[in-house]
This record gives C-alpha cells, structure tokens and sequence, in this order.
C-alpha cells in the first residue's frame, strides 16, 4: 500500500491548499427521537427519551486530541399557558462516569393557545479528555420549570389541541461532528 | 496532467487524514435576503432560492452521504406566528420530491400586542440519497424547504424585523435565511 506522508496537499498552479487535517470536520454521527414524548413531572430532573438519554449517542474520533462539535435539537411543543424547560449536556469516555459540561439550554413557549411548536438548536465545539480508540457518549438530561415545566417534545400540531401529534414528522436529535486539530 | 494515487495520506506524525467517511468535502451555501409574507394556512414552498427546487449540490461519489441545514428569520406581527417547516430533495430537476423529516423544524414568535419581532430557527440532518433512489456519481441533489402556519397564527414574515412597533416590510439588520449544504465522503 503506497502512502504519502505530508502536513498539507497543495496544487502546483497557486499552491492552494487541496486537503489539510487541521480544523477539517472528519466525521458525523446522528442519533434522532421522532417520537411524541410528554412528562409532566415539572421540576424534576430526569433523562431524555430514547438515543437523547440513554448515553447511545456516540463518536469514536480518528484522532486523539480532535474537538467534538456537539449539536443538539430539540423540537418543543406547547399547550397553555406556557412551558419552560432547561436542558443539561452530558459525556463520558469509553463508559465511564457521566461530565456534564456548559452546553446547556432552554426553552420558553407562552401563549393561551394549544400546539405551538419552537425548535431549538445548539452547538458547542469540545475539548474532552481522551485516548486515541476511546468511544465518547453523550445524553441530555432536562428539567421543567416548577410553574410551567411541561415538556412536550416533538408533539407539533398546526391547530389548537393537546392532541399527541407530530404532523411535519419532525426529529429531535444529537448531532456529533469531529473537528481535527 | 499527471495524477498520484495512493491509498492513504498521513502527516509526519503517523495520523492518517484526507477522505475519511464522514469528512466534509465540498459545501453550497444558498441564502434569501428579501423579505416574504403569506398568510395561507396550507402548505406552500419557501419563496427563492429556498422553495423553488434549484438548490443544489452535486456528488463525487453515489456513495457519499449529505448533510443538510437551514435557517429562517421568522418575523411577527402582532400577536403571535407559529409555523411549521418541512425539506424535500429529489436527484435532477425532475420526478416527485421525497421527504426529508428528519430535518422538519418550526418556528414560533409571540409578543402580546407588538410587532416587528423576529427569532431565528435552524436545523440540521444528515442523510444518503442513493437510499430509495438512482443516483449516481455526479448527479444534482436538489432541495427546497415547505412552509404551514398554525391555524390560529398563520403568516410568515420572512426575514422582517424592526426594533419599532411595527407591521412595515422593513429588514432593519440585514437577515438572510439560509439553506446550506455540504458533501460528505463515505468509503463504502
């Protein structure tokens, strides 16, 4: 197997760059929860439904001092007044115990009327501790606030009604990308 | 001109870099600037470049895999507008759209008795679009975003926002919803 051993690939016109390592996004992995998932435990902390909480979300970088850009997007219904929920961000190494880490956030819904959906999305770019190999997992975990904490996720309806509907079909998701350094 | 073939490329530390599944190889960025208003209820496509089916990248391989993202600036008017997002994408410029949920999004905005405010919504999904269809290497894969309002909120009012109260067409900070595409190489 023949190999070329070189920190950048130029072109000969202009020596433009045609393939570096640092800063180049190597890899994704995608961990999705289509369904209607409801908890009206308020002020409780608890995990997310599905691949959101179960720690399945995961990335096995290439490279052992890669950054990880996690992604989450979490689709928020709503029935009245209003729901606000507060969601925490967690990783381990190769299953070992759970970090939380500042990639937290939230969600405010207030109206008198049923089924208003906001989608929220967030990025934050890494720099866990690991070894080359090591599998990384992550999980949200949320919590409700006491007078309105409600969470209804991916329950979107285009009419006034509590009804448990999804009717764009949309997916809450875990969103992980390597950043090479 | 000539061409080197090789099987892997390395740094001087040992660490093999270059394609590797998953790596972003190639990205199109497509934006709309102008501001839209509609107030059916019904589904309909995004105005421009994000509805009308031009949006496109084209692979380098039918193996490689794409990662589709938006964002939209929906504005308000008094009281409140909650709508809901939905992407197609098909392979050429003609046949039916398949549906690409897994990066469906909504927005909502709501101030009691004010207008001009705006909130950004985004999404992002990645997916392989040789599942289910023929595509080829070097075949377009095209996109466009639909849109449905909440029976009782109905309206988009794309990329209008004010720091008055006010219903007036102005887009006072410059927003540009965006739809943004990128390749992503697979080995098999």
């Amino acid at each position: 197997m023949s190999t070329v051993i070189a920190n950048a690939v130029l072109r000969p016109a202009d020596d433009k760059v045609m393939l570096r390592k640092s800063g180049c996004i190597m890899q994704n992995q995608q961990y999705e929860y289509s369904s209607v998932y409801e908890d009206l435990n308020n002020n409780n902390r608890i995990d997310m439904p599905g691949d959101l909480g179960n720690g399945n979300a995961s990335i096995t970088p290439y490279f052992g001092d890669s950054k990880i850009l996690f992604t989450a997007m979490i689709h928020c219904g709503h029935q009245t007044t209003w729901r606000t929920n507060f969601f925490e961000t967690f990783y381990r190494v190769n299953g070992g115990s759970w970090t939380q880490f500042y990639g937290g956030f939230g969600s405010c819904l207030y109206s008198g009327t049923n089924a208003m959906s906001q989608t929220i999305k967030c990025s934050y770019l890494l720099s866990p501790s690991y070894s080359a190999g090591n599998q990384i997992d992550f999980k949200i975990q949320h919590i409700g606030h006491a007078n309105g904490g409600h969470l209804h996720l991916n329950q979107i309806s285009l009419t006034s009604t509590t009804s448990n509907n999804n009717v764009i079909s949309a997916h809450s998701k875990i969103y992980l990308q390597e950043v090479a350094q | 001109m000539a061409k080197l073939k090789v099987n892997g490329v390395t740094d001087t530390s040992g660490n093999q870099y270059g394609f590797r599944n998953g790596q972003i190889i190639q990205v199109r960025n497509y934006m709309y600037t102008d501001i839209y208003e509609d107030t059916t209820t019904s589904e309909r496509d995004l105005p421009g470049i994000l509805g009308n089916g031009l949006a496109g990248i084209k692979t380098h391989s039918n193996r490689n895999h794409i990662q589709f993202e938006a964002t939209i600036h929906a504005g308000q008017n008094a009281d409140w507008r909650c709508t809901g997002y939905r992407v197609y994408w098909r392979v050429g410029q003609s046949g039916s759209w398949n549906a690409l949920n897994s990066a469906n999004f909504t927005s909502t905005t709501y101030i009691a008795g004010n207008s001009g405010h705006s909130r950004a919504t985004s999404t992002i999904a990645r997916f392989d679009p040789v599942a289910g269809s023929s595509a080829s290497v070097g075949d377009n894969v095209y996109f466009k975003i639909s849109f449905e309002g909440h029976d009782n909120g109905n309206g988009l009012h794309i990329n209008k926002n004010s720091s008055t109260n006010t219903t007036a067409q102005e887009n006072s900070y410059s927003f540009a919803s965006t739809m943004t595409l990128s390749e992503l190489w697979r080995d098999s």
